[in-house]
């Protein structure tokens, strides 16, 4: 056996800790949850080679990669790392499923779909489409809307350089996060450039495809560097994207290139922590009541909550912060319908404290966690970076 | 009980339970009994190496054409027992090269099959080895289960007729002009006392092989020689690992289901029962090891313990590792004229059917039974096979043991600990050492056999107890904070010390 996470496996107490904080076992008792599936039965799978997967694999399928058992555990297991592992080696062993295929491919789809919009849009909302979704696997649900893409960036030169990676979601389903984000950033005088990769691999990995998702990492990694050599920061806005990043690059392509992006990656407001000024209009009325709710992926960084102290400075007079519930989703998971209705349970909790606490919208970070919230509770749902770039200084809505 | 039968075998070993089988294989009424349960002496306290033989070429050929011709017939007739992983034998740059050659010519001698393969295909493969390897070869090693050997002998046994009883100890013999006619016993959980009569007796006690046949005034030469091992959390390689140089002390590493046992030493006691590691071997042997394996102190150790081996000397001769590893069958009618009793002593678990055979094979021509050996013919099968169950039925999550499997290895036993149903189902052996496992089971059986309060508290205290014991000479790392996690559940939460519970011998 080799070092790294490898070897966690020998700091595992089995104490349970993970098991609290599981939104699946909470909500499914027949999942063997975080320590069963990681560290205790990683000893079992290296006894029976690689080659026999154990029958309790199969419920592999039922873990949402949200990592709240990594962050749980007090002895730096990481749990979700032999999940992820576990789930890439059963899929090279069963004829991996067309749906978990399309799924894994959400950047095919947000592909087409932000070229013809109108045909995607159409396309799932006719009830064919959506019964024949039903037989291939895909839950009778809402898909992501894809949007035309026009962005502007003023391309002013600065020492302070970032590169914008803005993922899939908002760049086929809301571009309007990334004029966003641009505008928040050049306010703070950063000279920002769009990043031109590909999707950093989030859904193909969870969906466990991972010789694929190693052959993007090593790809994107080698335009990171390149930027990040000439002096750029590289900054995320999906909560998913940047753990992704950050964490998981370092555990399927180990290795100094990998640890040398982790190091140069920032969630955009993490990054604007360190910034002294404050390019806000405080004069603007705030928001009365929001509710934020901290993506798992982003409680997973272990950075806090930087958007929403932010949020708190600038925009909303009471921001409810929830970093309690998982939305249930966790990526492609809601979409299929086998677990649509653990999601829609693991997400329950969520949708009913935001059901009772009367908020006009919903706040966070994260694309598909978006999704659930409004598909969960029918209220509506913003990033940050919508809300704050409203509050900017020389923002359009001051003029009036 | 019928006290009345043609032999008795004494100790529930490898040795006892394979002369068992090929008693009752052969038609002979029989009886076997062990003090404690089965395989508790040296065939549950050893290194779990189903020898290819090759450890053994230069010093002792005869002893590996043994262990060859036994690795091959094992594999066949007890596949439920062991896990043919292969074994590898390498050397590092600080070895003797001249060795490799006089093993090499052993092996072929001995009919050993020996690949080599070149060291960076065996790093790609093995990736915790040194990258010290200069030469390395495959041989069929294999590891195998002591305590599902000698259960799944008896089992074989009793579907022919033949008796065991476990907790039962030899505590003399009956004599009648010179011969032996019968033994008296003792019920370690009744303290009753009782004579069986017997036309013979094979004394297969391993290590107290000496003691027993003291008690019918016979003085036989049994050397204990004990031997320290370590078990490591998870499989450190995927094949047996030899240190391919004269045999010495910590150059073996066995994978064993999810663990790794590694080993051994060698040091002559005078007591069989001193089977305590203590620290200082404990580190010897990683500094040992860690000329094989150099993350090696970094790894998780879950326990220590050590076995005796039951080395034998007719002249008093050789001891240690420079003992004959051969068995001897001692016909004491032969010693000191005494008819009735055989003593099979010396030996290794690899070669237990041999011993066993020889041991029979005696015994039968005394018996006037003309039967053949068939024990390399007929398969031996586990009692408490694994399988499969719903995620909710485990209650040892480490190593995967079910309620089913609990039932399984209690089934027809009036007494019983959980240390013995641990021996059948491997229940707490995992990192944790039976603490979440414990008191699942206790539960388990306090509801499902309607056990009383306090005997439900004895097998709680015991079981968890005896794994503390092991756990003692590694307290350090993981293994240190997982026990304070067990002293806060067991004193702590479940105040252990103060509840009330059975008392007898066990
Ligand atoms: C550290 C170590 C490592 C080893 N590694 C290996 C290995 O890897 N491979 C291998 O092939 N061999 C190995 N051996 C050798 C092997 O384990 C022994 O040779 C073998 O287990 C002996 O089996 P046995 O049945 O003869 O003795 P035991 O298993 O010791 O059986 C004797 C039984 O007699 C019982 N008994 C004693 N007195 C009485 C009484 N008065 N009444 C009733 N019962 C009694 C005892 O409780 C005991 O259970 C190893 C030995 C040691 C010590
Ligand atoms: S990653 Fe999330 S769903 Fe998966 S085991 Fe951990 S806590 Fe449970
Ligand atoms: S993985 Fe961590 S939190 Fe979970 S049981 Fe093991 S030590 Fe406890």
């Amino acid at each position: 056996m080799s070092n790294g996470n490898e070897r966690n496996l020998d700091h595992c107490l089995k104490c349970s800790t993970c098991h609290t904080q599981c939104p699946v076992v909470a909500n499914y008792p027949d999942f063997p949850g975080p320590k069963q599936l990681g560290p205790e039965l990683e000893r079992l799978r290296l006894a029976k080679g690689q080659e026999k997967p154990l029958e309790i694999d199969e419920s592999l399928a039922l873990c949402t990669n949200c990592k709240r058992c990594d962050i749980a555990c007090p002895h730096g297991v990481k749990p979700s790392y032999y999940n992820m592992k576990n789930k890439a080696r059963l899929q090279g062993q069963s004829i991996s499923k067309f749906r978990d295929w399309i799924l894994a491919h959400n950047i095919c789809w947000g592909k087409i779909g932000s070229k013809i919009p109108g045909l995607v849009n159409f396309a799932l909302k006719f009830p064919l489409t959506k019964s024949v979704m039903g037989l291939m696997g895909i839950a009778n649900r809402d898909f992501p809307k894809y949007l035309k893409q026009q962005i502007k960036i003023r391309n002013s030169k600065n020492d302070k350089k970032v590169l914008y990676y803005p993922g899939c979601y908002a760049s086929f389903n809301e571009p309007e996060i990334i004029q966003a984000t641009i505008d928040i950033l050049e306010a703070y005088d950063f000279q920002v450039e769009l990043a031109s990769v590909n999707c950093c691999g989030t859904p193909v990995m969870s969906n466990g495809l991972l010789d694929e998702a190693r052959e993007m990492a090593i790809k994107n990694t080698g335009v990171f560097l390149k930027y990040i050599r000439e002096g750029y920061k590289i900054v995320t806005t999906c909560s998913s994207c940047g753990l992704t990043l950050k964490e998981e690059y370092t555990n399927i392509i180990p290795g100094t290139n990998s640890a040398e992006l982790k190091q140069n990656v920032w969630d955009l407001f993490e990054l604007l922590e360190e910034e002294e000024i404050l390019p806000f209009n405080e004069n603007k009325e705030k928001i009365k009541k929001a509710y934020y709710h901290v993506p798992c992926h982003l409680k997973a960084q272990g950075i806090g909550v930087p958007a929403a102290n932010l949020l708190k400075k600038v925009a909303v007079k009471d921001l409810i912060i929830e970093d309690n519930y998982c939305c249930g989703i966790a990526g492609t998971f809601g979409f299929k319908k086998e677990k649509y209705p653990i999601a829609m349970a693991i997400g329950d909790p969520l949708f009913k404290d935001i059901k009772n606490s009367q908020v006009p919208f919903v706040i966070t970070d994260c694309g598909t966690c978006k999704l659930q919230i409004m598909h969960g509770t029918s209220v509506p749902v913003k990033h940050p970076v919508v809300i704050l770039r409203d509050y900017l200084k020389n923002s359009d809505t001051e003029k009036f | 009980m019928n006290n009345k039968v043609q032999v008795v075998v004494i100790g529930g070993g490898a040795t006892g339970t394979g002369i068992l089988r090929d008693l009752a294989l052969r038609g002979i009424d029989c009886l076997l009994v062990e003090q404690n349960d089965l395989a508790t002496g040296t065939s549950g306290r050893f290194h779990g190496l189903l020898h290819s033989g090759a450890r053994y070429v230069v010093k002792d050929l005869h002893s590996a054409e043994e262990c060859i011709q036994e690795n091959k017939i094992l594999k066949q007739i007890a596949p439920d027992c062991i896990e043919d992983t292969g074994g590898m034998f390498i050397a590092t740059k600080n070895d003797d090269p001249g060795y490799i050659d006089k093993w090499l010519a052993g092996c072929a001698q001995a009919g050993i099959e020996t690949k080599e393969i070149s060291p960076t295909e065996l790093l790609k493969e093995e990736p915790a080895l040194t990258p010290d390897v200069v030469k390395a070869y495959f041989v069929p090693d294999a590891a195998v289960d002591g305590f599902t050997l000698a259960a799944a002998n008896v089992l074989s046994a009793q579907k022919l007729g033949a008796m065991a009883r476990n907790y039962t100890k030899v505590i003399g013999f009956k004599l009648e002009k010179n011969k032996v006619c019968g033994v008296y016993l003792k019920d370690k959980y009744t303290g009753k006392e009782e004579l069986v009569e017997c036309q013979y007796v094979i004394n297969a006690g391993g290590a107290w092989a000496g003691q027993i046949a003291g008690l019918a005034g016979q003085n036989i030469n049994v050397n204990p020689d004990k031997g320290v091992l370590v078990i490591f959390n998870h499989r450190i390689t995927n094949r047996v690992l030899n240190h391919l140089r004269p045999p010495g002390d910590g150059d073996i590493f066995v994978p064993h289901g999810s663990v790794t046992v590694f080993g051994t030493t060698s040091k002559v006691t005078n007591n069989p029962d001193d089977t305590e590691a203590t620290l200082e071997e404990v580190l010897e042997l990683l500094a040992e090891g860690s000329n094989l394996i150099p993350d090696l102190k970094n790894m998780r150790l879950i326990r220590a313990f050590a076995g005796v081996r039951p080395l034998y000397q007719p002249d008093g001769g050789q001891l240690g590792r420079e003992a004959t590893r051969d068995f001897t069958l001692i016909d004491h009618s032969q010693l000191t004229g005494l008819e009735g009793l055989v003593s099979v002593v010396g030996g290794k678990l690899t070669t237990y059917r041999l011993m066993a055979k020889a041991a029979v094979d005696f015994v039968a021509e005394k018996l006037g039974v003309d039967k053949p050996c068939i024990t390399h013919q007929e398969m031996i099968y586990a009692p408490v096979p694994k399988n499969g169950a719903k995620p909710g039925e485990y209650l040892c999550q480490c190593e995967m043991v079910s309620k089913k499997m609990l039932d399984q290895s209690i089934e027809g036993k009036g007494h019983f600990s959980l240390s013995d149903v641990r021996r059948l189902t491997r229940l707490g052996m995992g990192p944790c050492q039976g603490t979440f496992c414990t008191f699942r089971a206790t539960g388990y059986y306090h509801q499902s056999r309607n056990l009383k309060v306090t005997e439900a508290n004895k097998l709680l205290k015991d079981h968890i107890e005896e794994r503390w014991k092991g756990s003692k000479p590694v307290l350090w790392g993981q293994q240190a904070q997982e026990t304070q996690l067990t002293r806060g559940i067991y004193l702590g939460l479940l105040n252990l010390e103060r509840l009330e519970s059975d008392n007898n011998e066990l």
